[in-house]
């Protein structure tokens, strides 16, 4: 058995030439645009999510906002009912009940009184992209939500008869 | 090769998310909407001659059904709604409101046989307290 002389020496000698590209696979440079393909798409479906997540809660936010409305026994009680109801909701679902802004509206413009239709509706802004550390960037989305109905014509403790 | 599968993959199932999300949502504002109709009808419905009578509560269907058209069409459910909604008067004083509403799919109509809406139920009860 021969050994070649100095070839155990001469691999030993062999130093990484990174300019080398043996053993590349084709292809090799899209691997990067893949994966932020799906970190990007990560990031969509995270900022898509907490738009879904505040929706819901905007959504609960109109409907008990509108049931303490209607359930108050005169207008200044019932702004205060509602904007009260919202904060509870938004602060029960984690988030910041100061960025609430609800707007209450009675159909045809007439005061509180009964049978009047109320509609409130509840807007919260969500930042269009979340990123860890850094906050909300790239603008801010608006999430909304409404809620009808009506005061009660025949309950107790409002002042006046029922029109409808 | 896997790598485009892969994107096609995940925007397939980004896709099916959305439209679930969407109907998802939808179900929510109508079992809400329902609610508020329900609720509406028990106490607008109330037939005052008969309680003027003294034949008690009950509910004046037609005042009911009102109740409940106006009450949906302020929530903005009226077109939506792929049939009218089903009113029953479980026991005296409750009301029960089932609304079937379309909601149109947003990704899944552009697949071929692919369904242009889903129809959700919503029921909702409401019943008056008599004190």
């Amino acid at each position: 058995m021969s050994r070649r002389p100095g070839a155990r020496s001469g691999a030993r000698a062999r130093r990484l030439d990174w300019r080398d590209d043996r053993g590349q696979v084709g292809g090799i440079e899209v691997l990067p645009f893949g994966v932020l393909v799906f970190v990007i798409g990560a990031l969509i479906v995270t900022s898509a999510w907490a738009v879904v997540d505040a929706k819901v809660m905007v959504d609960a936010a109109a409907r008990e906002a509108v049931r303490a409305y209607v359930e108050a026994p005169n207008q200044a009680a019932a702004e205060a009912a509602a904007a009260r109801a919202a904060d509870d909701t938004v602060a029960g679902h984690g988030r910041r009940a100061d960025h609430v802004a609800l707007a209450i509206t009675h159909d045809g413009g007439r005061p509180f009184a009964r049978c009047v239709l109320v509609r409130v509706d509840a807007r919260y802004p969500v930042p269009a992209l979340r990123l860890p550390w850094i906050g909300g960037v790239a603008g801010v989305v608006t999430v909304h939500a409404h809620h009808t109905e009506r005061i009660d014509p025949f309950r107790s403790g409002l002042a006046g008869t029922a029109p409808c | 090769m896997l790598m485009p599968a892969a994107v096609l993959i995940v925007l397939l199932l980004g896709a099916v998310a959305v439209d679930l999300t969407v109907v998802q949502m939808r179900q929510r504002a109508a079992i809400a909407a329902a609610a508020g109709a329900a609720n509406d009808a028990v106490t607008y419905g109330l037939d005052q001659s008969a309680l003027r009578r003294g034949d008690g509560y009950r509910l004046d269907p037609a005042r009911v059904d009102h109740a409940i058209a106006e009450s949906l069409d302020a929530q903005g459910l009226a077109d939506d709604l792929a049939a009218p909604p089903a009113v029953s008067e479980p026991t005296p004083g409750t009301v029960t409101v089932v609304l079937r509403v379309r909601v149109p799919s947003v990704f899944a109509r552009a697949l071929p046989g692919g369904p242009l809406t889903t129809t959700v139920t919503a029921t909702a009860s409401a019943s008056v307290d008599e004190r």
